[in-house]
């Protein structure tokens, strides 16, 4: 049999139940006792055992066959949990992974899992009793259960009623078919697929119960029903499905008088044999496949040129619904402001929807470290407790897909350079087990990522000896640089000031593709550090959403500028005579704070800026543990408004960070804040 | 020989032709947004039914002086590798198809002409002589003279 239309989804799904191994895994390692992390792990092995034998990948489905009957031990308690075996398992679950890639690279399984088992098996002796093997590809009893499936209320609406009655005038017969998988059935996704294709070929489906995509993602056990229109016969129906391989049972019921009666579906299911359900009853038995699969995100893959055209689409249509809103101010038609109303709910919950489909917990990332950083601790004798939070937080897919490389180096950098043996913490009076934090929040429309760790930090005079060696600076010039700027080095290409050179970092490459990842995504990455005590690398990003809210300021009587709401501390009008020059920079005294003023009719040369009056009118501007003051001509108000990229051409222009239209059609240019201070300081010593 | 379509337009009294294909659509001069710190070339950007458009004065990235935006005046939209970019133009004159064979590449002569990088040949229509011009290079932002004008501006 041909299995090579289901190689991705078992890609798919091995991969998730590998991932779902290592949580497991790594909960047991915490607590030996979690009997429920156990299960998981069994449960996944033992599924991807069935999996891997039908598909015909033999190394997978003894391997996982033999680890299958080594945790079946454990958690019947015939074994104890030990480091030793859990290693073991680890390797196990390694192994698993890379023939999981080698067989999507279409290399047949070339690692060899021969010593892997012998070696399950040899644990698996010591634990004294036989192994209780069960019969290959045989399910376990909890699976066997019968469950009633595929019979749930199906109460036909008036549209399905009137579509059936017009097939039936056109010489179609409506049929309720009941179709169950054999208990053996893999990947029942791609047999349901195949099934409601052969249907269709022939018919129309109505609809199915559960629906389709309960069934696509085979959130149902093993039995299915479909209301189905054809010009055949029930025999024939029959013929054809159970031509299908790993069909069991189908049951083709006439569905014709009935359609006038209200509850003729539910005494259908009943008819086919079904057990009806009991109301409000959606649960699933725990135990069963099902149970298990509903422990993973249930997710439809979406190309993301998709999601960007839709989020475009939504663009356009704020944009044209502001337009709406202004023509509604002044037509002042009560009904069409109604509408116009009405329509700006809907748009405002549609982009909502649009933006939250391309956004991704941070979590997907995240979630292949602890096992990382526990391997890497192991193999470099060291003891390090990761604490993980704010894995919640959300960002655009495409950040999420490119932060992970990053992290990985700090990571390793931080376990490998930062945290000490547990020797030398005791003999600093630090306890045994270092801590590394990677952390992730929302400031702003930023996202903030730090990896911590409580180890030996950075010695600036070593960093600052090293830039001079490397001819990056002169002594004198390393003199009058500031603290920051000296840590900043280690984010040059081929910086290392560690002594030795080791399997895990410290070769000089690592800090620089950080710094360059981090910048190619708009963000920025800092580093701060305290000899002794450890250090943080603060990693800033863009959310990059595409709609944001923004204040819109005025200069001159045609520029129109857009600054992002979320770096906007306050607006001020101020008195000219408060503000004071020093050293030719202006500043001003605000709550206390001595805060630059820059002054962006200056900066953008406007030809017709405004003179300056008496007052002016500060927008005081949040950015990176900084403040600016702005001075702008005028204040035009708030706005929500869609970035649009200004395009390559002017990609080099460092100002902003895009453009909008406005509801009037004209174009604002968006102030990139994060920048802005740095440019201004660029462009004044420049002049 | 083959033949191509072309668009021919002016700026001053001098003609160009641009190959069709790489030209999207031709638009009137609507309100152009500055683009501050720009290159001295880009005139800003304009709203074209909801996308972003940087338009530059052709005339000034040729090095032949500033457009005055007059009447006649047309923004040729031109795309090239996915890269779509106003161009300022003072007149349009039609759309026609040259011989490739009347294509002069090498010019006595034009080595030391300015925007020289940007001309793809000389061709002789009907009693005239258009510059065809490489729109490719065109819009190459990593250009000579634009690292010069933004060492000039900067």
């Amino acid at each position: 049999m041909d299995m090579s239309q289901y190689l991705g989804v078992f890609l798919d799904e091995t991969r998730e139940h590998i991932q779902a191994m290592n949580d497991g895994l790594l909960a047991l390692e915490g607590n030996p006792e979690d009997q429920d992390s156990l299960e998981k792990i069994f449960r996944a092995a033992h599924t991807l055992k069935g999996m891997s034998a039908t598909m015909g990948f033999n190394d997978l489905a003894e391997l996982t066959h033999a680890m299958e009957s080594l945790l079946d031990k454990l958690r019947k308690k015939e074994l104890a949990v030990t480091s030793d075996l859990m290693d073991l398992i680890f390797q196990c679950v390694d192994a698993l992974e890379t023939l999981t890639e080698e067989i999507a690279a279409g290399v047949q399984e070339r690692s060899s899992v021969a010593e892997l088992i012998a070696r399950l098996h040899e644990h698996g002796e010591k634990g004294g009793r036989a192994p209780v093997r069960r019969p290959a590809g045989k399910a376990p009893a909890s699976e066997e259960k019968g469950e009633r499936e595929g019979g749930a209320a199906l109460v036909l609406d008036e549209k399905e009623k009137a579509r059936i009655l017009e097939a039936q005038g056109k010489g179609l017969k409506a049929y309720l078919v009941r179709v169950e998988l054999e208990k053996e059935c893999l990947l029942k996704s791609a047999r349901v697929f195949l099934i409601l294709r052969n249907l269709e070929e022939r018919g129309q489906v109505l609809r199915t119960d559960p629906p389709v995509e309960d069934l696509e993602s085979e959130r149902f056990e093993l039995a299915f029903s479909v209301v189905y229109l054809a010009p055949l016969g029930p025999e024939e129906i029959t013929r054809f499905l159970q031509s299908i391989a790993e069909v069991e049972k189908v049951e083709v019921s006439p569905l014709a008088e009935e359609l006038t009666a209200e509850s003729s579906f539910r005494a259908e299911a009943a008819a086919a044999g079904l057990s009806p359900a009991a109301p409000g009853e959606g649960k699933r038995p725990a135990g069963g496949q099902g149970g298990v699969r509903n422990a993973v995100h249930q997710t439809v893959r979406v190309d993301i040129e998709k999601l960007d055209a839709l989020m475009n689409l939504v663009g356009e249509l704020v944009i044209n619904r502001s337009r709406l809103a202004q023509i509604g101010v002044t037509a002042r038609v009560a009904v069409l402001n109604e509408t116009i109303e009405e329509l700006a709910r809907i748009t405002t919950d549609l982009q909502a929807l649009v933006m939250k489909a391309r956004m991704v917990p941070i979590e997907q990332v995240f979630s292949r470290f602890p096992r990382m950083v526990r391997d890497l601790s192991r193999e470099l004798g060291k003891k390090v407790n990761l604490v993980i939070e704010g894995g919640e937080t959300e960002l655009d897919r495409t950040v999420v897909d490119e932060i992970g490389d990053p992290l990985i180096h700090l990571l390793r950098n931080a376990v490998d350079h930062g945290i000490e043996t547990p020797e030398e913490r005791r003999k600093a009076g630090k306890p045994e087990e270092g801590t590394v934090r990677l952390t992730a929040r929302h400031e702003g429309n930023q996202v903030v990522v730090e990896v911590q760790d409580d180890g030996r930090g950075i010695d600036l005079a070593k960093i600052k000896e090293k830039a001079i060696q490397m001819g990056l600076v002169t002594e004198e010039e390393a003199a009058t640089l500031s603290q920051r700027q000296l840590m900043n080095f280690i984010f040059r290409p081929g910086f290392t000031t560690a002594g030795r050179v080791t399997d895990v970092s410290g070769r000089g490459v690592g800090l620089d593709v950080v710094a360059t990842t981090v910048q190619a995504l708009n963000g920025t990455v800092n580093l701060e550090s305290e000899p002794g005590r450890g250090s943080r690398f603060v990693i800033k990003l863009p959310l990059t959403l595409a709609i944001i809210q923004t204040l819109l300021v005025g200069l001159g009587q045609r520029e129109v500028y857009a600054i992002p709401l979320e770096n906007i501390e306050e607006i001020v009008k101020i008195k000219e005579k408060t503000v004071q020059m020093i050293q030719n920079q202006e500043y001003l005294l605000f709550r206390g704070q001595v805060i630059p003023i820059l002054r962006l009719a200056e900066l953008f040369a406007t030809p017709d800026a405004a003179a300056r009056g008496e007052e002016c009118n500060v927008v005081v501007i949040r950015s990176g543990g900084h403040r600016i003051g702005v001075v702008v001509d005028h204040l035009i108000g708030q706005q929500e408004i869609v970035i649009k990229p200004l395009g390559s051409l002017l990609s080099d222009v460092r100002f902003f960070a895009g453009a909008t239209i406005l509801g009037d059609g004209k174009v604002a240019l968006i102030l990139d804040v994060v920048a802005l201070p740095a440019l201004a300081q660029e462009v004044r010593t420049s002049a | 020989m083959a033949d191509f379509p072309v668009v021919i337009f002016r700026l001053g009294q001098a003609e160009y032709a641009v190959t069709l294909d790489q030209v999207q659509e031709i638009i009137n001069v609507s309100e152009i947004a500055r683009v501050p710190h720009a290159p001295p070339y880009v005139l800003g950007v304009l709203n074209l039914r909801g996308r972003i458009l940087p338009v530059i004065d052709l005339k000034k990235r040729l090095n032949l002086g500033r457009t005055e935006i007059g009447e006649s005046s047309r923004i040729v939209v031109a795309k090239v590798d996915d890269v779509v970019v106003g161009l300022l133009v003072d007149f349009v004159l039609e759309t026609t198809s040259l011989r490739e064979s009347d294509v002069e590449s090498a010019v006595v002569g034009l080595g030391a002409a300015r925007g020289r990088e940007f001309i793809q040949g000389i061709v002789k229509y009907q009693e005239r002589l258009l510059t065809l011009l490489d729109l490719g290079k065109v819009l190459e932002r990593s250009s000579e003279q634009e690292k010069d004008a933004a060492r000039q501006a900067g």
